[in-house]
């Protein structure tokens, strides 16, 4: 019976884009949609275990932040998901 | 039990600077967490998405108004804080670094962050050299910023 509900529930939750669910989108990107280089690209993903440190980085290159997603979940469709999400959000 | 721990699942991928977007993925890990007696490897997962913008930043600073106690701290009524500094901009080649308090720019006195997005943007003569007045550690510092970069500073 345990079984049935864990791959029931993995029915249910798996095919959900948890990063489009999740997605909060900042204010300032918000205002300023069109004031962004236009990118037809895949994105870079930068996996990163010091973020505030990288965050300041990329903000000194002239990045802006759009958006935060964050959830539970497993990491293992990450990826595939990240793409996903990303060709709605970048128009 | 629950434990919690960063973890690198990939070396960082080297940044192309004309990739105008980019995700930083902060994983953190979960271990011995119990469902329905199976062990499983559950994961907070917190993505923030990024995108080059074109918006023109004249100074080349991003700014944060100062809090009650660092205005207590450092006995002073106004001023804005450097949060970063854009690469390759006026700000970027001068002595001003990031946790720098802007106090005075070309003879205006700096009240907030509103007050000088707005000296930078409509009071600031770019073709005359800037002088920036700054507190550093609570010691005030002086900074004449020469506009070599022509025009669009970034």
């Amino acid at each position: 019976m345990k079984i049935v509900v864990t791959f029931l529930l993995f029915f249910i939750f798996g095919c959900v884009n948890r990063y489009e669910n999740f997605f909060l989108e900042s204010e300032l990107y918000k205002n300023n949609r069109n004031n962004f280089y236009f990118f037809n690209g895949k994105p870079t993903i930068i996996f990163s275990n010091s973020p505030n440190e990288d965050l300041l980085k990329y903000y000194r290159k002239g990045f802006i932040k759009i958006g935060i997603s964050s959830f539970n979940g497993n990491s293992n469709n990450s990826i595939s998901d990240i793409e996903s999400f990303f060709k709605k959000i970048r128009c | 039990m629950l434990k919690l721990f960063y973890g690198i699942i990939n070396t960082p991928t080297q940044l192309v600077d004309h990739i105008p977007l980019l995700t930083i993925l902060q994983i953190h890990i979960k271990l011995l967490r119990l469902i329905f007696l199976i062990p499983l490897q559950n994961t907070i997962i917190t993505l923030f998405f990024f995108r080059k913008s074109n918006i023109e930043n004249k100074f080349g600073a991003h700014f944060t108004d100062l809090d009650r106690e660092q205005k207590i701290r450092l006995k002073i009524s106004g001023g804005a804080l450097i949060k970063f500094i854009f690469e390759n901009s006026l700000a970027f080649n001068s002595k001003l670094l990031e946790g720098d308090i802007i106090t005075h720019i070309q003879n205006h006195k700096v009240v907030d962050v509103n007050d000088l997005d707005s000296i930078i943007n409509n009071k600031l003569d770019y073709s005359k050299n800037i002088e920036v007045l700054y507190l550093r550690d609570g010691i005030k510092g002086k900074d004449i910023i020469k506009n070599l970069l022509n025009k669009k500073p970034f």
